[in-house]
C-alpha cells in the first residue's frame, strides 16, 4: 500500500467519522453566550443619526458618570470575592454592602450546586445559606466527605477576617446536621500572580491552590499536579495530619476519615503482614499520607530488634509497602521530642540524592531500584533513600535542610543490575515464537484468532512479550517471557 | 514591486493558512459565514486529534464543541503568523488534557466507545471503520496521535513535533514504524476482516489501551505545562 494512499484513507475516515453539524456548534455558543453574535446588518445607518448619537450618548455618559461613580462604587463594584470548595467550586463576588452581584460556577459541579438559582441581589448570608443547602442536597457533603474550604480575596484585610469568621461561624452552624458535623477550612487570599497561573492551570480555584501549597510546604515529596486533584475533604486530611505551626489555614471540626479504614484497622493490618501481635511492639506511629496516587496509612513500629514501616492503602487496607530493618539503637540524635519540625527550605529530592550517592562514592545515574521517602517526626526533617548498586545495597538518611548526612548502610546482596545482565548474553524468542506458545497454551489454533496484538515490553529488568487476542468468545491476555518462553500469565475472559 | 512578489508567493504557498486567518479575523467580527466556513476546515483535524488522544466519540465532540467556542472567543486576540491550524490544534490538545485529568480527579478513565460508536454512523465506510479501528488498537498513543496530526491535519513532522512537544526526530521514527504498522496490518486484516465481517467491531476495546493510556498521560501534562507557560508569555 502506498504511504500516500494511506493517509488519504486515514484522512478520509476520520472526515467521514467526525460530526457535520455547523448549525448545531454554532447555536450551542449562541445559547451559553447569549447575543454575541450581533448580526452585522443591524449596524448599517444614517451617518448624521450616528454622529448625533454618538455625541449626545458621550454627553449623557458624562452627566451620568459623574453621578454614577459614587453609586457604583457601592453597589456594583467587586469589593470581595468568596470561593467555596467541596469538589463543586463556586465563586461568589460581592459588593461593599455585602450584597450578591455574581455567582459563578468554577466546575461542573459547581454549576449543578448553582442549578436555576439567581442569586444576584441578595444578601451574601442567603446567598451561602442557599448555596450549603444545595450541597447538601445534592450530596456533595456527607458523612463520608465533611470539608469544605472557605476562602475570601478581597482589598481590606481587616474586612476579609471578619467576612471569614462570619462565614466560618454561619457554614459550620449549618453543617451541624443531625447525621454528621462539617468540618470548616477558611483562609484569607494573598493571591499573586504565580498562585493565580497555578490555579489556572490546573482549573482549580486560587484558594484551593494556596490550600494546596501551604501542604506542599510540609514535605517536598509533594507536587502541585498530585495534590491539586484531591478533594478538599482529603487535603484537610493531610492538614490535619502534617499539623504546622505556621499554617495559615484556621480549621473548624474535624475532616471525616469515614471513607477509610481507620488507624486500629490500619495498625492491625501491618500488625498482621508483620506476624505479630499488637503487645509485641514499642514505639508506634501512624500517619495519614498521600502516596503514589492513593491515601496510605504509615504505620511505625519497632519489634525485637527489627524497624517496621508500612504503607497501608487507607481504602482497602492492603499492604502497599512493607519495609523491616535491624533497629541500629537510633542512628541519629533524638531531638527534644516537643520540638516541631521546621518546615521550609528542603533541598530537593535529586540533591539529597546527589549527596548520598556522593558519599557512597557511585554514580548518580548507576544506581537502580532507588526509592526515596520524606518523614517529619523527633525534631527532625528526614529523606530516607535505598538503593541498590553493584551487588550492594545502600540505605541512607539526609537531613532535609541542611543536606547532612545522618545515616549511612552498606549491606552486601549480590545482586546485580538485572538490565545490564540481560542485554550483552540473552538472546530473545521472536514474536511469532512468543505468539504460538501462547495459542498452544490456549488451544486455539491460528486461524480462529480474530485479532491478536503482541508487544514487547521491558518490565522489571525482565523482557516480556504481551500478547493479547480474541478466539471465539473470548479474549486472552499473556505475558510470556521473552527470553525463556516461559508463560508468567495467561487470563482468559469472557467477552 | 519586489514587495509586491514575496507576498504573493507566500500567499499562495499557505493559501489554507491565509483562509483559516481570514475566517478566525471575520469571526472575531461576528461573522457567521466565516465560522461555517471554519467549523468544515477544522473539524476532521480537532475531532480526529481528540479522538486519537481521548478514545471516546462522546468526549472526542465535546471537545470539538469547546474547541469551537475557544476559537470564537478567543479570535479576537489572535494574532495572524500563518499558523492557524496549530493554533487550533493546541487548543484542542489542551482541551483534551484537561478531559484527561478530570477524569483522573474523579479516579476512572473514559469509555473507549468508539467501536459501538463506528459501527452505528451511517457516513462512516466500511473501510473507515476498518482504518479507525487498526489506528486504535495497533498504534501506540503517541503514534495515533502522530499519524492523524500528519495525514488528517496535513501538519509537517516539525509542527508536530512542536504541538506535542517530542523531539523532532522521535516523531520522524515513531511515524515511519507507526506507518509500516498499519500497513502491515492493513493487509494482513484484509482476509480476516473478509471472514468475520462482523466481528470486529460489536465487542469492545482490549483492556491493554487502557494502560496506554493511563502510562501515556502525566508525560503529556508535564509537556502540557510546559506548553501553558510559554503561551503566558
Amino acid at each position: 500500500m502506498e504511504t500516500k494512499n494511506l493517509n488519504d484513507k486515514i484522512k478520509n475516515a476520520f472526515t467521514n467519522a467526525a460530526p457535520d453539524d455547523p448549525e448545531a456548534a454554532l447555536s450551542l455558543y449562541e445559547e451559553r453566550k447569549g447575543n454575541y453574535m450581533i448580526q452585522a446588518e443591524t449596524k448599517k445607518s444614517n451617518t448624521w443619526i450616528r454622529k448625533f448619537s454618538a455625541v449626545a450618548a458621550v454627553f449623557v455618559l458624562i452627566v451620568v458618570g459623574c453621578f454614577g461613580f459614587l453609586f457604583y462604587n457601592v453597589n456594583y463594584a467587586v469589593d470581595s470575592t468568596i470561593s467555596l470548595d467541596i469538589n463543586p467550586s463556586i465563586e461568589i463576588r460581592v459588593n461593599q454592602k455585602e450584597r450578591v452581584l455574581d455567582v459563578i460556577p468554577l466546575n461542573e459541579d459547581g454549576r449543578v450546586v448553582i442549578g436555576n438559582m439567581d442569586l444576584s441581589g441578595s444578601d451574601l448570608d442567603v446567598a451561602v445559606n442557599a448555596l450549603i443547602g444545595a450541597m447538601l442536597r445534592e450530596g456533595y457533603l456527607n458523612e463520608l466527605s465533611n470539608s469544605i474550604l472557605v476562602s475570601i480575596d478581597g482589598s481590606n484585610t481587616q474586612k476579609n477576617s471578619q467576612l471569614q469568621e462570619k462565614l466560618t461561624a454561619e457554614i459550620s452552624s449549618l453543617l451541624n446536621t443531625g447525621t454528621f458535623s462539617g468540618a470548616v477550612l477558611s483562609q484569607t487570599v494573598t493571591a499573586n500572580d504565580d498562585l493565580r497561573k497555578l490555579a489556572d492551570t490546573y482549573g482549580i480555584t486560587v484558594g484551593k491552590a494556596q490550600l494546596v501549597q501551604q501542604i506542599m510546604n510540609t514535605s517536598p515529596l509533594y507536587t502541585f499536579e498530585s495534590l491539586a486533584g484531591l478533594s478538599i475533604n482529603e487535603l484537610n486530611l493531610l492538614l490535619e495530619s502534617h499539623s504546622t505551626s505556621e499554617s495559615t489555614v484556621s480549621s473548624v471540626g474535624t475532616a471525616s476519615d469515614k471513607a477509610y479504614i481507620g488507624t486500629d484497622a490500619a495498625v492491625a493490618a501491618a500488625l498482621t503482614h508483620a506476624g505479630l501481635s499488637s503487645s509485641d511492639v514499642s514505639a508506634l506511629k501512624t500517619e495519614l499520607d498521600w502516596d503514589d496516587g492513593a491515601m496510605v496509612y504509615e504505620v511505625e513500629f519497632v519489634s525485637g530488634g527489627y524497624e517496621y514501616e508500612y504503607d497501608i492503602d487507607a481504602k482497602t487496607g492492603a499492604v502497599r509497602k512493607s519495609e523491616k530493618e535491624r533497629d541500629d539503637g537510633g542512628s541519629r540524635p533524638s531531638l527534644p521530642s516537643d520540638q516541631t519540625p521546621a518546615t521550609g527550605d528542603y533541598i530537593s529530592v535529586d540533591s539529597a540524592k546527589e549527596i548520598a550517592c556522593a558519599h557512597a562514592g557511585v554514580p548518580v545515574d548507576g544506581i537502580w531500584d532507588f526509592s526515596i521517602d520524606f518523614e517529619r517526626d523527633d525534631g527532625w526533617s528526614i529523606y530516607e533513600m535505598d538503593f541498590k548498586y553493584d551487588g550492594y545495597e545502600y540505605d541512607y538518611e539526609i537531613n532535609a535542610i541542611t543536606g547532612d548526612i545522618l545515616k549511612s548502610e552498606k549491606e552486601y546482596d549480590g545482586s546485580y543490575n538485572p538490565s545490564d545482565g540481560q542485554q550483552g548474553q540473552e538472546t530473545l524468542i521472536s514474536e511469532e515464537q512468543a505468539n504460538q506458545i501462547a495459542l498452544d497454551h490456549a488451544g486455539v489454533s491460528a486461524t480462529d484468532v480474530l485479532f491478536i496484538k503482541t508487544e514487547l515490553d521491558r518490565d522489571d529488568g525482565r523482557s516480556v512479550y504481551e500478547i493479547e487476542f480474541r478466539a471465539g468468545a473470548y479474549e486472552y491476555e499473556y505475558e510470556i517471557n521473552a527470553a525463556t518462553g516461559d508463560i508468567i500469565k495467561s487470563e482468559k475472559e469472557r467477552d | 514591486m519586489i514587495l509586491c512578489m514575496t507576498s504573493t508567493n507566500e500567499t499562495k504557498l499557505s493559501t489554507e493558512a491565509n483562509k483559516l486567518e481570514d475566517c478566525i479575523l471575520r469571526i472575531s467580527q461576528n461573522d457567521r459565514e466565516a465560522f461555517t466556513v471554519l467549523y468544515k476546515e477544522i473539524r476532521a483535524s480537532v475531532y480526529g486529534f481528540a479522538l486519537s488522544v481521548l478514545k471516546n466519540c462522546h468526549d472526542a465532540e465535546d471537545i470539538l464543541h469547546d474547541c469551537y467556542l475557544s476559537v470564537i472567543s478567543s479570535a479576537g486576540s489572535y494574532r495572524p503568523c500563518g499558523k492557524p491550524m496549530a493554533w487550533i490544534l493546541t487548543i484542542t490538545r489542551n482541551l483534551c488534557l484537561m478531559k484527561l485529568r478530570e477524569y483522573r480527579r474523579m479516579g476512572e478513565l473514559p469509555d473507549e466507545d468508539w467501536e459501538k460508536y463506528l459501527s452505528e454512523k451511517e457516513s462512516v465506510s466500511h473501510e473507515d471503520r476498518l482504518i479507525i479501528s487498526e489506528c486504535m488498537l495497533t498504534l501506540s498513543d503517541t503514534e495515533r496521535q502522530i499519524v492523524v496530526l500528519h495525514a488528517v491535519a496535513g501538519f509537517k513532522h516539525r509542527e508536530i513535533a512542536g504541538i506535542l512537544g517530542l523531539p523532532l526526530p522521535t516523531v520522524l521514527s515513531k511515524h515511519s514504524r507507526a506507518l509500516k504498522k498499519l500497513k502491515a496490518h492493513l493487509t494482513k486484516e484484509d482476509h480476516f476482516v473478509n471472514d468475520f465481517p462482523s466481528a470486529h467491531f460489536v465487542t469492545s476495546a482490549p483492556p491493554a489501551a487502557h494502560i496506554n493510556a493511563q502510562s501515556a498521560s502525566p508525560a503529556q501534562e508535564r509537556n502540557d505545562h510546559k506548553d501553558g507557560n510559554q503561551e503566558s508569555q
